[in-house]
């Protein structure tokens, strides 16, 4: 006969999570201590701090829930609208590279590129960055003047531009159309919640640093005024760059006055609502929820909760039913994931969650 | 071959120069020549990580976590494997990136695989120190592995390709004295706590945590086991000028009593934590 052991819950927890969670959630807890429907508080950073001492980051965010951190930083790339191989919509998307530190080396995990793509792809449908508002205007032209770098700008100075722009001096990058291109990266730092969690932090941190955005004004360099200056601009050149057969392109520089950067014009506002203000009205905030069932007693029947913003190692490996909602303050819905773990997921549950991801998104505005 | 992991936009986009800078030069704050800058430390941020430690001092700042003793697959060792890792985020300049990282790695300005040259050399320098005063021994069948994340790096003024060699041994001081209080927040056995310095030696003399780059003189960093003897355990010089038996004696005198006085720091918040 084996001799009972009993083990300290925290011993349980690591051994057998879902044995833990059940025991938890039978007397009305969860693991972390908050109420089923309860979201874990957020605390969304002043990021700017990445835009300032650094010329090549247009927008940034800094959110923390918990001790888990994300660090959002975006910077430009620049495609050339002409040889454009993808095909391009009325709407553009970011191009996040996500990494969790979890203490390993190499390539990303499979939950990296996952929460990139969902990102990416989520961004795109929720029509929020028409493409116009990043194709680059106006590029102007560095000249040199009694060895006095300025830079000429069509529509800032046309007189001087018209005199400068001479066939043999402006290369045909000044015809070209280009756009801007957005690479965001994203570290996460101390992950504690789960990856639906994650993927709510991600989204509302992306939206965050996008609001954030400023773009700067675009100029060409002159080319032997570059290679004798910074060698930041040296180091930053891609190897890429050497499959682009105009030389042209490798001027395009960006100038780093503050005062000639723009916003980006986002959508961010809702059309149909004209009260609209918030960075987060339009793009809405990002819920997740988990169904789980507790098994029944001689007592009690068993009986599925819904548990909001999943967080920890036994909600997360045992609770394989998932719901995820984009809502925004005006009751639409800019995304729905539906992930059948057991047992199906109702439709009241489903309505529920509905309803407590609108009141939250509604909620964030205060 | 194109990536297929990371989402880095359409095939043919390529990252613009950044041009000149036109805003004016912040005032450098003037300190006393002996007299070093202050810093602010926190241990035990991260919650998945075995130890942490988040190290600010004016513009620096880094993040550093210790994973281990984590067990390892396959034969048996007797002492713990160690090793270092150093990334900067990817927006940030690198210290003296124009002389060092020249287009060797696959860089997009959103992700670089592997290390450039200069992490590689900071990623060494920190595992070479800090080696000394971990005792391996008491972990067999195991590896300690610290990350190490520049948040922030001051450390280059100019953008005129000069080198800032004060730049990269500053920041390389404040990683190293973050990377051992986060070896000693993971509770991992040691025998000191590796402290260092940074010196520049010019035509004056000794300056304590140089802040302006540039310039004339020889810039040190000595890295020591203070409560051992003072043992040297890293030594890192840069500069192009001569250099005498006697001017390295001071260059290390100098570095040790920075490294004393951050020591000093180090031990009365580690003590405040315990408290």
């Amino acid at each position: 006969m084996l001799k009972q052991v009993a083990f300290p819950p925290e011993v349980l927890a690591r051994i057998a999570p879902d044995i833990s969670l059940q025991r938890h959630l039978s007397i009305g807890l969860r693991p972390n201590l908050r109420n089923f429907t309860e979201f874990k508080p957020l605390e969304i950073a002043d990021g700017t701090a990445f835009k300032n001492s650094n010329p090549n980051v247009v927008g940034s965010s800094v959110i923390k829930s918990g001790s888990t951190t994300v660090m959002n930083v975006i910077t430009l790339g620049i495609v050339d609208n002409s040889v454009q191989v993808d095909a391009q919509g009325p709407y553009s998307s970011v191009y996040p590279v996500i990494e969790i530190l979890r203490g390993r080396s190499g390539e990303p995990t499979d939950e990296d590129m996952i929460l990139a793509q969902s990102i990416h792809e989520t961004i795109l449908h929720s029509k929020i960055i028409p493409s116009g508002s990043l194709e680059i205007k106006n590029v102007g032209i560095q000249v040199t003047e009694d060895e006095k770098s300025r830079i000429i700008y069509p529509d800032l100075h046309p007189e001087e531009y018209s005199l400068v722009r001479n066939p043999s001096a402006v290369t045909h990058a000044g015809s070209k159309s280009y756009s801007f291109v957005l690479l965001s990266n994203i570290k996460i730092f101390s992950k504690s919640v789960s990856t639906s969690s994650l993927f709510d932090l991600c989204h509302l941190s992306t939206i965050n640093a996008l609001s954030s955005i400023s773009l700067p004004r675009v100029y060409i360099g002159e080319s032997d005024a570059h290679t004798a200056s910074a060698s930041i601009a040296r180091s930053r050149r891609s190897n890429k760059r050497s499959l682009i057969s105009t030389q042209s392109d490798s001027n395009l520089t960006i100038d780093t006055s503050t005062e000639l950067q723009s916003p980006l014009k986002l959508e961010l506002t809702d059309a149909m609502d004209v009260d609209s203000k918030g960075q987060f009205d339009h793009s809405g905030i990002s819920s997740n929820f988990g169904l789980v069932t507790i098994p029944g007693d001689d007592e009690n029947q068993a009986k599925t909760v819904l548990l909001a913003d999943l967080e920890g190692e036994a909600e997360e490996t045992s609770i394989f039913s998932r719901i995820s909602v984009i809502a925004n303050k005006s009751d639409r819905l800019k995304r729905i994931s539906l992930i059948n773990g057991d047992g199906g997921i109702s439709l009241e549950a489903l309505k529920k969650s509905i309803e407590i991801a609108k009141l939250r998104a509604r909620e964030f505005e205060a | 071959m194109s990536e297929r992991r990371r989402l880095l936009g359409p095939a043919n986009t390529f990252i613009p120069n950044i041009g000149i800078t036109s805003t004016t030069e912040e005032a450098v704050k003037t300190r006393k020549r002996d007299e070093i800058r202050k810093f602010f430390l926190k241990t035990g941020l991260i919650e998945n990580a075995n130890g942490s430690a988040y190290l600010e001092a004016d513009g620096t700042i880094v993040q550093v976590l210790v994973f281990g003793p984590r067990p390892i697959r396959g034969s048996f060792i007797e002492r713990a494997s160690f090793s270092v890792e150093c990334k900067f985020l990817p927006h940030i300049a690198q210290p003296n990136e124009g002389i060092f990282n020249t287009g060797s790695n696959n860089n997009n300005g959103n992700y670089r695989t592997g290390l450039t040259n200069i992490e590689q050399k900071i990623s060494s320098y920190i595992e070479t120190s800090l080696l000394p005063s971990i005792i391996l021994e008491k972990y067999p069948k195991s590896t300690i592995d610290v990350f190490i994340t520049v948040i922030s790096s001051d450390s280059i003024e100019d953008h005129g390709g000069k080198t800032t060699n004060s730049g990269l041994l500053n920041l390389v001081n404040w990683v190293l004295n973050c990377s051992s209080v986060a070896l000693a927040d993971s509770g991992i056995e040691l025998k000191d706590i590796v402290s260092s310095g940074v010196v520049r030696l010019d035509k004056e003399g000794i300056v304590l945590d140089p802040q302006e780059t540039g310039g004339e003189g020889i810039d040190g960093l000595v890295s020591f086991m203070n409560l051992r003897n003072d043992e040297i355990v890293g030594f890192w010089m840069e500069g192009d000028e001569d250099l005498e038996e006697k001017d390295v004696e001071r260059i290390i005198d100098g570095c040790n009593t920075m490294s004393k006085k951050i020591r000093a720091n180090i031990n009365s918040y580690l003590l405040e934590q315990a408290s």
